[in-house]
């Protein structure tokens, strides 16, 4: 296989669940050159085999795992895995991603990515094992938490077999649940929901294969370049020793930590939630995904028992967007939200969103299953996410999300704080312009990630203005879009440049990269890649927008106090700026020069 | 002289090995800025990613005033 010194496996698995047929498709060598690997890759296979307006939780959705060009090797925080598919929650294309070395084990098995369609007679777990695979009854691990099944299927496939798994939530069809391996998550936009409808239970990887780079020497150095970038970085050591959390003090000053539901953006106990009371009060030791240096991972010991610590997204979510600062009260709300498969952030964003609704009359407790839902309230909080993971009462509804729900609830829209339905992070948009910005217009909705919202905080440019953030945000969406298609974790950018990656990337492929700069044009490929696959499923430049509170409700605390968002003018200049219309749609020339024309009509013109 | 109450966050005070969790106040000539304090306290402005008095972002040339709170934050990384 022409890819296989390239550090790729070479093959694309397509497996259809009912009837049952698996077939094997080479994987096009000027794809992988083009969109590199994980995020590029997966979403060019969604956009060719996707049938356009598909029913996101019915057969014809495809769901797509994958590894990238780095996945299997040496490579810092490579033990991960990609996931892709159309968002129930968005309706437009959804990209996530998890530690759990997934990846690792299908490519190993001889696939880059496996693309399922169909739905299985019956609940159902995927066996990839080399060339071997089979559909196998789900049996009594349907209902199961995400660790009992993880545990049980590496018993039975052998230690070398990596799992990732659906919880209870993602069976019940919740909107808020994600894929779990390892006790993490890809988290965002309903996967675990996707998987669900397929009646998937489970899929196994395990393979005797490897990987072979390009340029052993080449990528030797790269790798010595790459550990010395994250070894000198102090802002990773630090996370290192404390966590995620050790940026809550920087949100809570910047006056951008969203409390009770993004009605201030700071928190009157956010010191007890700092990361170093974290680190004397809750942790007792660190751990690391697979191959990862950093280990930012924490685990929390109480009563004999190990618990995963929360990182900074669930203390907002699940803590102070709830108005809750009991430490020990978001360790459980984490725990419950691992073994059910939720995703912390929109879960607890959701629960926020009642205590709101609450507060101003939209309900009363007799709607909320006897439940008072106080600001503070920790017992209640863990009410309420115990409705939405097992899907019971009110839960059904939550479950669904934020915006969802507030279609019940006339002018409640105006503080759902989502966007193309899916639920903010930890930043405050009228704190954060840029952040603001990447929350309106990133593919999957609210997100974090395919951006850099900690950049204009660290003193990159001033939080408070609009000016010049839709450059900042272009340059690290394209940026956090590599990084997602070389299928590595988004910690590292805190100590490796392109450069760093550029110098792994390329003796890893060999593929003919001049300089480290031409992968910020390929990222920018990737993204406008995204954006034909939303604007084909009907999304437009009214989906690029917030609600009411960012865009209309002046700031009411800290140093954003008065502040709100003007967001079209950075949506106009992000546009320019990415040679895509008016509109958001990427003109004839922008896919010429980004030869995603070739690409998409099935050749590519050199 | 004016004197300022200044609070350096976790990492910053570990970056300065102190262990002065609570405000520490400094006296400061009157007229001193924000690089005036940062001398006085033995801080290299490039460890300081963000800073607040009062609870607002200063405007650039900003003078201190007596009793002013500030709070100073070094880079950090995770999300």
């Amino acid at each position: 296989m022409a890819l296989a010194n390239r550090s790729y496996a070479g093959q694309v698995l397509f497996v259809h669940l009912d009837p049952f047929e698996a077939r094997v498709e080479p994987l096009r060598e000027d794809v992988a050159e083009l969109l590199l690997g994980g995020r590029g890759i997966a979403t060019w296979l969604w956009y060719h085999h996707q049938p356009p307006g598909a029913d996101p939780l019915g057969p014809d959705n495809r769901l797509i795992f994958g590894s990238g060009p780095l996945t299997g090797t040496p490579a810092p925080t490579s033990g991960r895995f990609a996931l892709v598919t159309k968002s129930p929650v968005s309706g437009g294309i959804l990209d996530s991603y998890s530690g759990g070395p997934f990846g690792q084990a299908l490519k190993f098995a001889g696939y880059d990515f496996v693309v399922i369609s169909g739905i299985a007679a019956q609940p159902s777990i995927l066996v990839i094992r080399d060339e071997a695979i089979s559909l196998e009854p789900a049996g009594d691990y349907w209902g199961r938490s995400t660790s009992h099944t993880e545990r049980g299927l590496k018993a039975t496939y052998g230690a070398h077999a990596e799992v990732v798994s659906i919880g209870p939530a993602g069976e019940w069809g919740s909107w808020l649940s994600g894929v779990v391996s390892r006790e993490r998550i890809a988290a965002r936009g309903g996967s675990g929901a996707v998987m669900g409808s397929k009646r998937l239970k489970a899929v196994v990887a395990a393979g005797t294969g490897g990987v072979q780079v390009h340029d052993p020497d080449g990528f030797a150095e790269g790798l010595r370049l790459a550990l010395r970038a994250l070894r000198m970085s102090s802002p990773i050591d630090r996370m290192g020793k404390h966590g995620t959390t050790n940026i809550l003090e920087l949100i809570d000053v910047a006056g951008a930590l969203p409390t009770r539901n993004f009605q201030q953006g700071q928190f009157e106990d956010a010191e007890k939630l700092y990361g170093e009371r974290w680190r004397a009060e809750v942790w007792s030791q660190d751990v690391a995904c697979w191959g990862c240096p950093i280990h930012c991972s924490k685990i929390a010991k109480r009563d004999g028992y190990m618990l995963d610590g929360p990182d900074y997204e669930t203390i907002y979510s699940l803590g102070t967007t709830c108005g809750i600062g009991d430490k020990w009260a978001i360790v459980e709300a984490n725990h419950i939200c691992d073994e059910y498969g939720l995703d912390t952030i929109s879960a607890g964003n959701v629960i926020g969103f009642v205590m709101e609704l609450y507060q101003r009359g939209y309900v009363t407790a007799a709607d909320l299953d006897g439940i008072v839902p106080e600001w503070g309230d920790a017992a209640a909080m863990l009410a309420l996410l115990g409705k939405i993971a097992r899907g019971e009462g009110i839960g059904r509804l939550m479950g669904l999300g934020a915006r969802e729900m507030s279609r019940h609830y006339p002018g409640s829209e105006a503080f759902a704080m989502q966007v193309k339905g899916l639920e903010m992070p930890a930043y405050h948009p009228n704190a954060a312009k840029g952040t603001a910005l990447a929350y309106a217009v990133s593919e999957r909705g609210a997100c974090h990630l395919h951006g850099a919202p900690l950049v204009e905080l660290l003193g990159g440019a001033n939080p408070l203005t609009e000016d010049g953030k839709p450059e900042i945000f272009r340059i690290h969406q394209s940026e956090a879009a590599v990084i997602d298609s070389a299928v590595l974790c988004f910690f590292t950018s805190y100590g490796m440049t392109l450069k760093e990656l550029w110098q792994l990337l390329v003796p890893a492929t060999g593929w003919d990269y001049p300089e480290p700069r031409a992968l910020e044009h390929l990222g920018q490929r990737i993204s406008t890649l995204a954006r034909l696959c939303n604007n084909r499923e009907g999304l437009t430049r009214a989906d690029d927008t917030l609600p009411k509170r960012a865009l209309a409700e002046p700031m009411a605390d800290g140093p954003a106090q008065g502040h709100v968002v003007r967001l079209e003018p950075m949506i106009d200049e992000y546009y320019r700026l990415m040679g895509w219309d008016a509109n958001g749609e990427p003109t004839a020339d922008c896919l010429h020069s980004y030869q995603l024309d070739g690409l998409l009509n099935g050749h590519v013109v050199r | 002289m004016i004197a300022v109450e200044v609070r350096l966050s976790a990492a910053l005070r570990e970056r300065l090995n102190r262990d002065d969790a609570g405000p520490v106040r400094v006296e400061l000539a009157p007229g001193a800025t924000l690089p005036d304090l940062y001398a006085a306290l033995g801080i290299d402005p490039a460890q300081v990613a963000l800073c607040t008095v009062n609870n607002r972002y200063p405007p650039d040339g900003y003078a201190l005033q007596p009793g002013d709170r500030v709070r100073l934050v070094s880079p950090v990384a995770g999300g």
